[in-house]
């Protein structure tokens, strides 16, 4: 459904991308997962023509122009700085994004009726939107780009500065409409989305796409050794046998506290339970696509 | 056609949801109308007008109508000058006169006294816009009426002698019934005792108040083309107009860059819509606002200052020119930055220069020769001018094509840049 092949875009002497490519397939949620300057935005920009590109293709729903009305009648965009009029009230802006789609009469009035629901707003759709919570404008903004039932949405840190609340509605409605069919791509810089919300993750940072895969694959192969932090019963262990237990791990031993790194925690507990260590508690830090990052890119995504 | 409809429609709906702008369209030129309006009519002084040159024109030519204009002469607030009928109705229709004063010529036979008659001994020739200085002159005219009514009766000679004349002429008059004459004849002496009552007693002075009749004969005020306006709104309503455009462009100008910085411009551009049809919708938006503006300040104008137009097509066709000019100059001033801070500082900066020199500010009329001709590169100059030309300058058909024409082409150039440089940011 979405295709990009060698992309690359610089802004003077800065390169925003750098000969990116990826594929989505229809019906997939793809998020581009990379700190603030990563590119995520300036990808978007090209793949819904609002920026050329410097060299490189994009491809969406078989048309490689993206300005091209048939491509612009199944693309929907909610971008990261809120597009809505904050004079206007949440109907009429859904009223006036409606009718530039062409929908008139009972049609639109279902559709403004549809998002305002989608939105969690039907009680507040006379308000003007300059009263609303950062979070209830993005719920507008997000159901402003979902009133035409795009096919492609493309979604740029769609939960940028809301509450928990918000948040939570925000990723049902996403999962509605992942459900719904649509391809969707989705920027972020928040681990947590990607892992819950996207079947494949592209790992971004200064303009390259570092790795492609789903999430599962991208920890398997980037995300290291789990931490595994045992609170023993008795202070006598056989520390040699543990250590012919654990093979080739390197394991930590504070009082009662027993710390080691395996790929396969499972395997490894089992393999301790046999040695008939009496366990107090038990705590276990999988890998997850901050360690990817952080292995990636020797930095922390959330300190890049 | 029917998505810049909808574009312009919510830019219009955008406006009037923010009571700021509104103010910078509507509320500041009406302010400033006000303001300037009443500076330059002299009409707010508050005591009531002073050195009202009035014209005289006494048909009558008796002893009776001298004594009442030297009465009125008498009045600080006025000053009489003897003159023709004719010589008078064109000097108050030039506004050379505030008003003139006929005295005819039943006045004497009718002893200076209106009542009990539909056919006025005094007239008054005025312009009906200045209601304020006929009707002062009205209660001047009385005034001076019963003080003669008054004098009659305070003073037993003249009575004496005018009810002496009154049994005169009923005594010569053949036609009349014996028993009527006599009838008169003891009404007169009764009369006459009563005065005499009078002079002794003081209490004549009042007996007459409100039985005078006056009319007013209403004077359009006429210029001749070239001439002064005939009032200070007259000034101050093309500036007025020319600020409440300068508000609509303004406020446009800053809305198109409002929509790129809020990500607006983005979700159009994503959506059915081509840029030309944005800039088109704000085009047209800021045009039909300009459009309501004007309308409203031209009804305002007309039913509260009562500024009079020369010629209303022509006010539209300079209103018209005036608003296409300044849309694209809106287009262009959007492109003088990339925040709303920054185009809304630049816009109104250009604005004001504009203004400054181009007599928006301060009118033309009363500036020094050399900056009147430096505003010739305001097009706020020729907006007023084309806008005086309609309203008191009495322009003709070719007169107006040229600020008309000198502001659709400023207007086509602006746009044109504008445009370009948009076209180009944008992709």
């Amino acid at each position: 459904m979405i295709a990009v092949n060698g992309l690359t875009k610089h802004f003077s002497e800065v390169t925003a991308l750098d000969g990116i490519d990826f594929e989505i397939p229809k019906g997939q949620t793809f998020g581009l997962l990379g700190p603030n300057g990563a590119g995520k935005t300036t990808a978007i920009s090209i793949l819904c023509g609002l920026v050329g590109a410097d060299s490189g293709t994009v491809s969406l729903a078989g048309q490689t122009d993206p300005t091209r009305p048939e491509v612009r009648q199944v693309l929907g965009l909610a971008p990261q700085s809120l597009a809505l009029y904050e004079e206007l009230s949440a109907q009429k802006n859904l009223s006036f994004f409606a009718k530039l789609y062409g929908f008139s009469g009972r049609t639109l009035s279902k559709r403004v009726d549809y998002c305002l629901e989608v939105a969690q707003l039907t009680e507040r759709r006379k308000h003007r939107v300059s009263t609303f919570s950062g979070g209830m404008k993005r719920r507008l903004n997000l159901a402003c780009a979902l009133l035409h039932e795009p096919k492609i949405l493309l979604l740029d840190e769609p939960t940028v500065g809301v509450d928990p609340q918000s948040r939570n509605l925000i990723f049902d409605t996403i999962e509605d409409i992942k459900r719904a069919g649509a391809t969707i791509l989705y920027t972020t810089h928040y681990m947590e989305e990607a892992q819950r919300l996207c079947d494949r993750v592209a790992i971004m940072d200064h303009g390259v796409l570092l790795d492609v895969d789903s999430v599962n694959a991208l920890i398997e192969r980037h995300g290291g050794l789990s931490h595994v932090t045992l609170e023993l019963k008795d202070a006598a262990i056989d520390q040699q046998a543990i250590q012919a237990t654990l093979g080739d791990h390197s394991f930590t031993l504070e009082g009662q506290q027993l710390g080691f790194q395996t790929k396969d925690p499972l395997k490894a507990l089992t393999q301790l339970q046999g040695l008939g260590l009496g366990i107090r508690s038990l705590k276990i830090d999988q890998a997850n696509l901050e360690d990817v990052f952080l292995n990636l890119t020797g930095r922390r995504l959330r300190d890049a | 056609m029917k998505r810049i409809l909808c574009l312009a429609q919510k830019d219009i709906a955008v406006l009037i949801g923010d009571k700021s702008n509104l103010f910078w369209v509507f509320g500041f030129p009406i302010v400033f109308a006000l303001f300037f309006g009443l500076v330059f009519s002299g009409v707010n002084s508050g005591d009531g007008p002073k050195n009202m040159q009035i014209g005289l024109v006494d048909q009558d030519q008796s002893t009776l109508s001298q004594r009442f204009a030297e009465r009125l002469d008498a009045e600080e607030a006025l000053t009489l000058t003897p003159m023709p009928l004719e010589q008078a109705r064109n000097q108050v229709r030039k506004g050379k006169l505030a008003a003139a004063l006929i005295i005819r010529d039943k006045f004497s036979e009718r002893n200076g006294m209106g009542f009990g008659t539909d056919d006025p001994i005094i007239q008054i020739m005025a312009d009906p816009a200045r209601q304020m200085q006929s009707a002062y002159l009205q209660g001047m005219a009385s005034k001076a009426q019963f003080q003669g009514f008054s004098d009659m009766f305070t003073d037993p000679n003249r009575a004496r002698e005018q009810f002496q004349t009154w049994r005169d002429n009923i005594k010569q008059d053949p036609d009349i019934n014996p028993l009527l004459a006599t009838t008169f004849s003891s009404f007169f002496d009764a009369l006459e005792y009563f005065t005499g009552q009078l002079q002794e007693t003081n209490e004549g002075t009042d007996m007459a108040d409100g039985f005078m009749s006056i009319d007013t004969i209403p004077v359009e005020r006429q210029e001749e083309k070239g001439k002064q306006p005939t009032q200070g709104f007259q000034i101050t309503f093309p500036q007025c107009l020319l600020w409440g455009i300068l508000g609509c462009a303004a406020t446009f100008a800053i809305s198109i860059v409002k929509e790129q910085s809020t990500g607006t411009f983005a979700r159009l551009c994503v959506g059915p819509v081509k840029k030309s049809h944005i800039l088109a919708g704000k085009g047209l938006a800021c045009f039909v606002t300009c459009v309501i503006v004007m309308i409203s300040l031209y009804i305002l104008a007309k039913l509260l200052f009562r500024v009079p137009i020369n010629n209303l097509a022509y006010f539209v066709m300079a209103g018209l020119c005036v608003i296409l000019c300044f849309v694209g100059i809106m287009m262009f001033v959007c492109t003088l930055g990339k925040t709303e801070q920054s185009v809304g500082a630049a816009g109104w900066a250009l604005m004001m220069v504009m203004a400054m020199l181009g007599g928006g500010m301060m009118p033309l009329v009363f500036m020094p020769q050399w900056m009147q001709t430096l505003g010739t590169i305001s097009p706020v100059k020729w907006g007023i001018y084309a806008l005086e030309g309609a309203i008191w300058r009495h322009f003709s058909f070719t007169e107006m094509l040229v600020p008309c024409g000198v502001l659709l082409v400023i207007g086509a150039v602006f746009f044109t840049i504008g445009a370009t440089i948009l076209g180009r940011r944008h992709g």
